[in-house]
């Protein structure tokens, strides 16, 4: 590999990281001010509009000292296998972060960085320390270039990396970056409008509501009656909506709530490209905002697919690849990838999981228990309670959704009930769930960090329990196995865990 | 793959975490349980009854179950403390050549297992009580999130520095 930039001084960001600083502190600034803006914004009359333009002024000198302090403040280097970095306008603070450290390096370009060519890169560690950290703009070879000695270096570094076996590997991953890599698939416009349909809508309705409901209080803080601005309307005193007026927008706002959907697919996933790397995945898409993240395999801790009933018509599945989580920070790593047919997500499995696929493994069901459980206890009860409380005040409303939290939680029970399955060879466990959808997971037994086993007091009269097998990527219950079951497959996956040497994360 | 194998899992040959023996957790650990407990439904009876003293609208639903309310709350504050007697004794923890386990809880009984070459770092803590009695607390810190993080209470504090360094090592030792 030839080396274009020399990493080992101290170097800036790319100078396009000033104009993201400046937005960064615009944004920060009028977060801060946003009450004093309106305020000025409200009474509109000359002298305000005088305070704020000065406002105005005031706080745009203020934001590009500040964002030339920071972007000149800032060096970062490498040094004894390890990311320095240097930063803070008043306080100098140094950031080292080794190489082992870091689970993944993640690139991210919105329009502007676009235009550059440059990406923001993510830098993400798995530790329970605060070491995340990212770059606002570097210019793509050079951000290339850190990624690949970031995860070389770790490669050959790396705690089993010693002997030649994998000191080969190390050389080949970067060989066949060139040579083998191949893109699995990649989305079409009218496949992503497939999968903008058959989105869960339901959350495109609740992402609307939260946007409404923030963009309501913000309003409300900043001193705009919105309630009493909506009243004042002469249109809603005319306007008194019998039922049938009501349903009627019914499918209006249903529509709205696909066009929602679909807008954000297209965000989110345009230009979708699925790629194999030799050691890992690469996912890269978006419209106006393009990410692009990176899963090495030894990374990946948790394989999950799913559908819903929308997605079955079309054979739509979700595949995550769920990467170690980062203590600190709430971030997605498990990018979700929209898949149009399952074959893809079997070949997915197979270049991480290989021959391991095909041995051989019984099905095993869950528990009757788990439904009788459940029906006593969080659905007959209850409903008893309600059904009872809605005679007894001669409600009969009451009554009717005693009933149908009885009859519609029974059957949504059953199901889980019936589709709750686990199976497992030597080298993985594979759970099948699911109530409208279809859920499936598998962690292999060597990825396995913690095993806990939980009895209530019902499990415990019939020597059941739940077995949760964790990973740094979220754990995986298995509920209501046979005591016996239960300790033979904890002592399974810590016997895999405690004599495993593959690296596992 | 050459080293393909397919041999069928016999359970039998792997070693069993069933017949393991627990140790206690240290019983001046529950008399701290039951201080801290008494002193979180004082500090709330406290906030009622200043409540009712100091607020200027009084509150009519307050004031007309005062005594219920001081009542209600007496009787949640021994069973705190009943639930705290009773799960001690189910409370344990034991280190084995590989692993560490612990097991706790009353209505859910829950039995932890971690393998120290899962293990990303530990430390003890004290509080303030636990530094009188010399006790101290066990934290075990795993990859990625705190949902199977360990926390193992009412420990010597020598013991518990001990137990850290064992685990430390053995956690090394699967790291050069």
């Amino acid at each position: 590999m030839s080396t274009s930039h020399d990493f080992s001084v101290n170097t800036r960001q790319s100078k396009v990281a000033i104009l993201l600083l400046i937005w960064k502190f615009y944004k920060l600034a009028f977060r801060q001010f946003l009450a004093l803006i309106a305020v000025l914004a409200v009474g509109i009359s000359k002298s305000s509009m005088i305070a704020l333009w000065g406002l105005f002024i005031a706080i745009s000198v203020l934001v590009i000292v500040m964002a030339l302090l920071s972007y000149y403040r800032f060096y970062f280097r490498i040094e004894d296998d390890e990311l320095w970095i240097q930063k803070g306008v008043f306080k100098k603070s140094n950031i080292n972060i080794p190489f082992s450290r870091i689970q993944t390096v993640n690139f991210e370009q919105n329009i502007l960085l676009q235009i550059f060519q440059n990406v923001k890169v993510e830098i993400d560690t798995a530790g329970s320390s605060k070491k995340e950290f990212s770059f606002d703009a570097l210019k793509q070879p050079v951000a290339n270039e850190l990624r690949e000695i970031i995860l070389e270096r770790k490669k050959i570094q790396a705690p089993v990396a010693v002997d030649d076996d994998s000191e080969k590997e190390a050389l080949e991953w970067e060989e066949l970056e060139d040579s083998e890599n191949h893109t699995i698939f990649q989305l079409s416009g009218g496949q992503l409008l497939k999968i903008g349909l058959t989105e869960n809508h339901l959350r495109a309705g609740l992402w609307m509501i939260a946007v409404a409901g923030y963009l309501f209080s913000t309003a409300n803080e900043v001193g705009f009656k919105v309630e009493d601005r909506i009243k004042d309307l002469e249109v809603f005193e005319q306007f008194n909506p019998g039922l049938m007026t009501a349903l009627s927008f019914i499918p209006a706002l249903i529509l709205i709530l696909i066009l929602v959907s679909i807008v954000r697919t297209y965000l989110r996933y345009y230009g979708l490209s699925f790629d194999r790397l030799t050691n890992g995945f690469k996912i890269y898409s978006g419209l106006i905002n393009r990410k692009e993240f990176s899963a090495p395999d030894n990374k990946i801790q948790k394989v999950a697919w799913g559908d819903n009933p929308l997605r079955r018509i079309f054979g739509i599945f979700v595949l995550w690849l769920k990467q170690a989580r980062s203590a600190d920070s709430d971030r997605n790593r498990s990018m979700s990838i929209p898949i149009i047919t399952e074959d893809y997500i079997q070949q997915t499995l197979r270049h991480l999981y290989g021959d391991e696929m095909d041995k051989p493994s019984f099905e095993h069901p869950t528990s009757k228990h788990f439904f009788y459980r459940n029906l006593i206890y969080f659905i007959g009860i209850p409903a008893a309670i309600i059904c009872t409380a809605g005679v007894y005040f001669k409600l009969y409303i009451i009554l009717a959704i005693g009933v149908i939290y009885f009859l519609y939680f029974s059957i949504t029970t059953y199901i889980q009930y019936r589709k709750s399955r686990f199976s497992f060879n030597d080298f993985m466990v594979l759970r099948k769930k699911g109530i409208y959808g279809n859920y499936r997971e598998i962690i292999p037994w060597y990825k396995v960090q913690a095993v806990d086993i939980v009895q209530g007091i019902y499990q415990r009269r019939y020597s059941l329990a739940n077995l949760i097998l964790h990973t740094a990527a979220g754990e995986m219950k298995i509920p209501y196995l046979d005591l016996g079951q239960a300790q033979k497959l904890r002592d399974y996956a810590l016997f895999h865990a405690e004599t495993s040497d593959k690296e596992w994360m | 793959m050459s080293d393909f194998s397919n041999v069928p899992i016999d359970f039998e040959s792997i070693p069993q975490a069933e017949n393991v023996d627990f140790l206690p957790i240290n019983r001046k650990y529950l008399g701290i349980k039951i201080i801290n407990d008494i002193f979180l439904w004082i500090l709330l009876l406290l906030g009622i009854v200043g409540f009712k003293m100091f607020s200027r609208k009084p509150i009519s639903f307050l004031n007309d179950y005062y005594y219920y309310f001081i009542g209600a709350m007496g009787f949640l504050c021994l069973l705190t403390v009943l639930l705290d007697v009773l799960g001690f004794q189910w409370k344990g923890y034991v280190l084995r050549e590989k692993d560490v386990i612990y097991r706790t809880g009353l209505i859910f009984r829950k039995i932890v297992h971690i393998p120290y070459n899962r293990i990303q770092h530990a430390e003890v803590n004290q509080g303030v009580l636990e530094r009188a009695l010399s006790l101290a607390k066990l934290k075990i810190f795993t990859a990625g999130g705190s949902r199977s993080d360990l926390n193992i209470p009412g420990l010597l504090h020598d013991d518990a520095l001990r137990m850290k360094s064992f685990i430390l090592k053995k956690t090394g030792e699967d790291e050069y």
